[in-house]
């Protein structure tokens, strides 16, 4: 191999190296090898602080004990208030929950639909009888999933007016096929947010893969 | 300057490559640049650093179902940085050499400049100091990686992954203590095989054990003199080592089987008062490489722990032949001590000047075959080339621990007092008498034999007369008998090569003989026959036609006759016309005593005893004569044409032993040359021959009686003594034949009336035979008739 070969080799090699290295992934990767939780979000979204996060959503919820938790939010300085609570740009958490066996048979659609906010009529009839101020309802999308490993769950569009603006949420929640593990992911923001960065949301959304683990 | 020199090589250009000339290679010091790289030594690095990477992007998109190549793969670029780091480097170490394979400047900079001063800096420290920098740099490079794959192991710094690696240590602990107890259980089971295996073999004796004494070795007193004092220099080690000596650490006792030798090493155990410790033969002979490395090791643990406790220890290896040799052969020195193949007779060799003997020696290797042990071990010891049964490591163990007893040994000893910085103590003085006895000394090692290991090699030979007569007193002491003290010495006299051994044998033979006869007491007449029993082994129960049986009878009286008139130096042992697998019949004469010289009226008789058969034949049958004399001439001849060619006893001075030999034989002794008897040497042997044949004929018509006497004794008798030869001709009583009445005239021509028929059946003129034999008055005692073996060795056979 001559001079002139491996000049081309080395400069090819240092060029290559460069240009990767300029550009950045199209997404950040979002994984629970544990728990075979796995999504991603755009670059722009940062992640929230852990600790703070758990503090926030407590050691366990009414429906099972955290295992993992992640919130992201396309802020520059993203905070537990721009997932809790009604946010002008996006904001994604996800979690993966331990069911105990009291827990696992009280696991249903509506179960899961009514997870984090009241969805199906007989939910928001009783919130509505609990004199919760919730309005605004309004159900844009309504699936059932099931996927390869047995998994499956719902994906949830709705709106709710939360006081100030109309806040849009796409929920998705799935259990294994031992119903051991609820997992779920919240993506929401402003409705006109919604609308406008429909597309990431989706893809967000879409990457949401729970792999297979009992 | 040119970067290499170009000239044509020895052949000068190649035919496969017309105008090239073979280059060549320029040595380091004259190249201007750098030796180019081979393109896969310039991408190798490049190109596993790839690879690695690759398997950093698989891995993510391995872990991650959401992450695609492409994502996998930038954000590996961003994460793997070391990985480019060192690509980078790798690339610019390849432009190094670039650079330093075409610009002669910058090659210059580096390896005269850079690299030549670096070298020239570290060469002012001395060799061990670099050295130890070395080391404490390696150290420190393997310490920093250790640090830094432990702090992106456990996502912290790398000094405090260092710190971190303890606390993990120690929560493995069991999991590594399992799968310890699981590796040193496969371990423990070979070590017990090995163990189990390694035992065994090995007797000690503690004094008072054995009851065997030096009184009761017989026959071996120079030898035992000499193991005497090796153990009295043991039983007081001070006696010699005050004086500067040390004790002797090893004899070898080496001959022939049945001597005695492991009844010496029995007796040097019961009369030492130290521990004696037994090998067996077969104790090294091991299945598995290692064993017997092992068994020697752990004997020579056992010998030093013995002889530091009781002061000495003696070792006695039986067989010790079955250690095997590394291939060499210790011929020389233990076969024969002599230094060059000889003839029998003056050691003429010694006083010659050097370069004389080394042209002989050179001489002798040609002319003479190469030595070969004698009968049965031909074909056993080649095979004890590679190792025998001590092989594998095992005589090479034998041979460290024998002369490795001096070194300090023991971990606390060498390892533990060296780091407190005090000197390993000497070990103590390890009094070991290490014994050996082999009959095959050339299978030994020779590095066995050296001083040191075995100091002494004694040969026990056959026993001496004296000690014969020792050991068939013993012997005879052990059970009734009543035989004298004086036919106990003609005993020992007419036995010359007994051992231990066969005289154990003959006396148990005796009573065997007795105890038919319905007698506990042995007379000397069973020991006669238990003798002959013994010599000439069992009959063929075949009977001759009477008129053979005559001629057979006369033909071995004849030689029994001249034997016993001409042959001062043996007497006649045994005659017999039993027939046996490949004789009729025999005369075996003895020595009286053991002589090493030969004279010519000594080799005259024995050429008159042979001719003797030949010359009777003649005249007791007018002239006619059998085949059977064939190996009687053989021998006359031989000796006759070795007498005028190689022994100087006729009219010639120069020997015949310097010409030729074809085919590995003598052309003289031998007889190879058929052409011999018509030379001049063959003339005056044949001449020889005729004028002893003429003395004897002359002594057989003057003992015709007798020739007759002793013939009628052998056909009634079949065999008889040597005694009962010289009973006949004297006239007196013998063992099994009493020869009183063959000397008076009446039975004397009987007897001649009883040839004179035979002769007539035997010519065909009267053929009226069974003629019946002559009958004198008989002693009571009757031919054995009983044999158990077949004779060897017969002296003058038919």
């Amino acid at each position: 191999m001559g001079l002139r070969h491996l000049c081309s080799v080395a400069a090819l090699i240092i060029v290559g190296l460069l240009v990767a290295g300029c550009v950045a992934p199209q997404y950040t990767y979002v994984a629970d090898s544990a728990d075979s939780a796995y999504f991603k979000v755009p670059p722009s979204w940062r992640e929230v602080n852990q600790s703070t996060l758990q503090s926030a959503e407590g050691a366990s919820s009414q429906e099972g004990s955290y295992l993992w938790s992640r919130a992201y939010a396309d802020s520059a300085k993203p905070s537990v208030n721009n997932v809790f609570s009604s946010s002008v740009t996006p904001a994604a958490y996800a979690s993966v929950l331990a069911l105990s066996a009291a827990e696992r048979n009280g696991v249903s659609f509506n179960s899961m639909r009514d997870l984090l906010l009241p969805v199906t009529a007989s939910a928001r009839q009783a919130a509505s009888a609990a004199h919760e101020e919730l309005s605004g309802f309004a159900s844009l999308s309504d699936q059932v999933i099931t996927d390869n490993h047995d998994d499956r769950g719902i994906r949830e569009i709705f709106d709710y007016d939360l006081g100030t603006t109309l806040e849009t949420f796409d929920l998705t929640v799935l259990t294994n096929s031992a119903t051991t593990k609820l997992y779920f992911l919240l993506v929401h923001c402003a409705a006109t947010c919604f609308a406008a960065d429909y597309n990431q949301i989706a893809a967000v959304v879409g990457s949401f893969t729970v792999g297979g683990g009992s | 300057m040119p970067a290499r020199s170009r000239k044509p090589g020895p052949g000068g250009p190649s035919p496969g490559h017309p105008g090239h000339a073979h280059s060549e290679r320029p040595k380091d010091y004259e190249r201007t640049t750098r030796k180019p790289l081979a393109p896969w030594d310039r991408l190798k690095f490049l190109a596993l650093l790839v690879l690695l990477w690759l398997v950093l992007v698989w891995s993510d998109m391995a872990n991650d179902p959401v992450i695609g190549f492409v994502d996998a793969a930038r954000q590996q670029l961003t994460e793997a940085l070391w990985l480019e780091v060192l690509i980078g480097l790798e690339v610019l170490r390849q432009l190094h050499f670039l650079l330093a394979e075409h610009w002669p400047a910058y090659y210059r900079l580096w390896s005269r400049g850079i690299f030549g001063g670096i070298d020239r800096v570290s060469h002012r420290l001395g060799d061990w100091t670099r050295f130890r920098m070395a080391r404490a740099a390696k150290w420190l490079l393997v310490i920093a990686l250790l640090a830094l794959i432990l702090g992106k192991a456990y996502h912290t710094s790398p000094v405090h992954g260092l710190f971190l690696l303890p606390g993990t240590i120690i929560h493995a602990l069991p999991i590594i203590l399992y799968v310890m107890a699981i590796v040193s259980l496969g371990i423990l089971q070979f070590v017990g095989i090995f163990w189990f295996m390694s035992r065994g073999g090995v007797d000690v004796y503690f004094p008072d054990d054995i009851s065997t004494r030096f009184s009761d070795v017989w026959g071996q007193d120079h030898v035992l003199e000499r193991v005497k004092e090796a153990m009295l220099y043991l039983e007081d080690p001070e006696s010699i080592e005050d004086k500067g000596g040390y004790v002797p650490g090893g004899i070898l006792l080496w001959g022939p089987p049945g001597t005695g030798k492991t009844l010496m090493a029995e007796a040097v155990a019961g009369e030492t008062g130290k521990p004696y410790v037994f090998v067996d033969p077969g104790a090294f002979i091991n299945m598995f490489f290692g064993v017997g490395i092992l068994k020697v090791k752990s004997l020579f643990r056992r010998l030093r722990k013995l002889a530091v406790r009781y002061g000495g220890v003696i070792v006695f290896f039986d067989e010790a032949d079955s250690l095997g040799n590394r291939g060499g052969s210790v011929g020389g020195q233990g076969a024969n001590f002599s230094p060059a193949p000889q003839f029998d007779g003056c050691h003429g060799f010694c006083y010659l000047s050097p370069d004389t003997q080394a042209a002989l020696f050179a001489e002798a290797l040609k002319a003479a075959p190469a030595p070969r042990p004698p009968g049965r071990f031909r074909q056993m010891i080649p095979g004890m080339g590679m190792g025998g049964g001590g092989g594998m490591g095992t005589l090479q163990a034998l041979l460290t621990e024998m002369s490795g007893l001096k070194k300090p040994r023991g971990f606390f000893n060498r390892v533990v007092r060296r780091t407190l910085g005090m000197r390993p103590k000497p070990p103590p003085k390890y009094r070991i008498l290490v014994m050996m006895a082999t009959n095959m000394p050339s299978a030994l090692d020779e590095a066995l034999l050296r001083p040191g290991r075995l100091d002494r090699v004694y040969r026990v030979g056959y026993p001496s007369k004296e000690g014969r007569r020792r050991t068939y007193e013993g012997y005879f002491g052990k059970v009734k008998s009543d035989v004298t003290p004086e036919q106990i010495d003609h005993l020992a006299t007419i036995t010359p090569y007994a051992t231990g051994a066969t005289i154990k044998d003959l006396v148990n033979e005796s009573l065997i003989v007795a105890l038919r006869d319905g007698r506990d007491t042995i007379t000397w007449t069973d020991v006669l026959q238990a003798k002959l029993l013994k010599s000439v082994g069992p009959s063929e129960g075949v009977e001759y036609i009477e008129r053979e049986r005559h001629a057979v009878a006369v033909h071995e009286a004849c030689h029994a006759v001249v034997s016993y008139r001409v042959q001062k130096r043996n007497v006649i042992d045994t005659a017999t016309i039993q027939k046996g697998a490949d004789y009729l019949g025999f005369v075996k004469p003895i020595p009286i005593e053991e002589q090493f010289t030969s004279w010519r009226t000594e080799y005259e008789a024995d050429v008159m005893v042979s001719l003797a058969s030949l010359v009777g034949e003649r005249m007791f049958f007018d002239g006619d004569s059998s085949s059977g004399v064939s190996g009687d001439l053989q021998n006359a001849s031989r000796i006759s044409l070795a007498m005028e060619g190689l022994w100087g006893m006729g009219g010639q001075y120069g020997s015949f032993a310097v010409t030729p030999a074809p085919h590995d034989a003598h052309p003289v002794a031998d007889g190879q040359d058929r052409a011999v008897f018509e030379t001049a040497l063959g003339k005056r042997a044949e001449a020889h021959l005729a004028a002893l044949a003429d003395r004897t004929g002359v002594l057989l018509t003057e003992e015709r009686g007798n020739v007759l006497a002793v013939a009628h004794a052998l056909e009634v008798h079949k065999t008889i003594t040597g005694e009962d030869v010289s009973a006949i001709i004297c006239g007196s009583e013998g063992p099994v034949v009493d020869g009183r009445p063959y000397q008076t005239p009446e039975f004397a021509a009987t007897l001649e009336s009883y040839h004179e028929q035979v002769k007539l059946a035997h010519s065909g003129r009267d053929r009226r035979m069974p003629v019946p034999i002559p009958v004198p008055a008989r002693k009571a005692a009757e031919p054995v008739s009983a044999w158990e073996s077949p004779a060897t060795d017969p002296g003058a056979e038919r």
